[in-house]
């Protein structure tokens, strides 16, 4: 008596049974595949991190050596540039120059960068001379730029160099930002 | 009874087609988890090569300038690829690290460099006093440029590449680059 109402509430059941289960399946697959791909993702971004990283390294060590080359140019040229900005703000406890300042100071010229130069080892090599001497292949930098900074204190008698980099990996919006420190103080010779 | 007959038999079909939805359905699942598995050890691989990167690089990156230039003048040229192990520093094209392979190549080169505008303090100067920046003159000074020869070399150039063999899949070959200057001479 029971049997064709009930079997007629069965029919159908197996198959939403199913496919709900089938449904399920797809949803987990498509959850465990996204995560696949953004892991992959975060591998990507942790290698041009890296890259920026260890190019940042690479052009402080060029910017030391500069730096170890020329110490008394340097010095002298940073001293004198806070020395011409000290007079630029109308600082009158500092005499006047005995010759007038020209337009770039000696630091500019050391950085490398200046109105009217925009290229130089230090700051984003021309795609030219990049090319010619392979200086950044194989790795993809959209821009790389280099400032020096002198901490003085006693009268310049200690002192702190800060090389700072600034590089951006081409296709990506955030740029590094790397800082050297060093302790450049002044020593006798014995 | 005819139509628990058929009610029976509809049932039949309904099985088999249900089974069938889910074989399709969890073979499906199954090559999601095997490709999941396979993009999983591809990624714990580039992972440990990233890894083997910034190890090898720091280690080269530490050794003196005069070490790596040796290295160089070893191999008789200004740019050489190291597959062998140098000074401790494990390279190769079949590196095993534990259960995985790694091709590990280092390349040095003796990198030009030019440091244009120079300025220097001119002389003679009869004013000059080094305590007082007022009295100080500067002139231009030649570019100074490193391209080797009689002015030789004081940068190179290091390439560490490392990507993983032999795996289930072509995996990515990762790159790093930097700069050692010679602070010495």
């Amino acid at each position: 008596m029971h049997t064709r109402s009930d079997n007629s509430r069965r029919n159908g059941m197996a198959l939403v049974i199913v496919l709900a289960f089938s449904a399920i399946l797809l949803v987990l697959g498509i959850v465990y595949l996204r995560t696949f791909s953004q892991t992959t993702h975060v591998t990507r971004l942790q290698i041009d991190h890296l890259q920026a990283e260890f190019f940042a390294r690479g052009i402080q060590n060029i910017a030391l050596f500069k730096v170890k080359r020329f110490p008394d140019f340097f010095l002298r040229s940073y001293r004198y540039h806070v020395y011409k900005k000290r007079r630029e703000s109308g600082d009158t406890s500092v005499p006047e120059p005995i010759r007038p300042f020209e337009s770039i100071s000696p630091f500019e010229k050391f950085t490398g960068v200046y109105s009217g130069r925009t290229n130089d080892i230090l700051h984003h090599l021309s795609p030219g001379d990049d090319a010619a001497w392979g200086f950044t292949e194989p790795l993809n930098i959209a821009t790389w730029s280099t400032t020096f900074n002198l901490r003085s204190s006693e009268d310049f008698n200690r002192a702190f160099i800060e090389i700072d980099v600034h590089v951006q990996m081409a296709g990506r919006d955030n740029v590094g930002h790397y800082k050297m420190s060093l302790d450049a103080s002044q020593t006798s010779e014995l | 009874m005819s139509n628990i007959r058929r009610n029976a038999g509809i049932t039949l079909t309904e099985i088999m087609l249900s089974f069938l939805i889910l074989v399709v359905a969890a073979f499906s699942a199954a090559g999601v988890i095997s490709y999941g598995h396979r993009g999983t050890v591809a990624d714990f691989r580039q992972v440990e090569s990233i890894q083997i990167l910034v190890d090898r690089m720091n280690k080269l990156m530490n050794m003196p300038y005069r070490s790596l230039d040796s290295f160089l003048t070893a191999a008789g040229g200004n740019e050489y690829t190291f597959n062998n192990p140098i000074e401790g520093v494990i390279l190769g094209d079949e590196v095993q690290i534990e259960k995985h392979t790694y091709r590990i190549h280092a390349t040095l080169k003796r990198q030009r460099i030019v440091f244009d505008s120079l300025m220097e303090l001119s002389f003679p100067n009869l004013d000059y006093n080094p305590a007082s920046p007022s009295t100080w003159i500067f002139r231009d000074r030649p570019a100074e440029s490193f391209p080797g020869g009689s002015n030789p070399f004081k940068i190179i150039k290091i390439t560490v590449t490392a990507k993983p063999v032999g795996g289930m899949t072509d995996e990515r070959e990762f790159t790093l680059v930097s700069f050692v200057a010679d602070m010495e001479s």
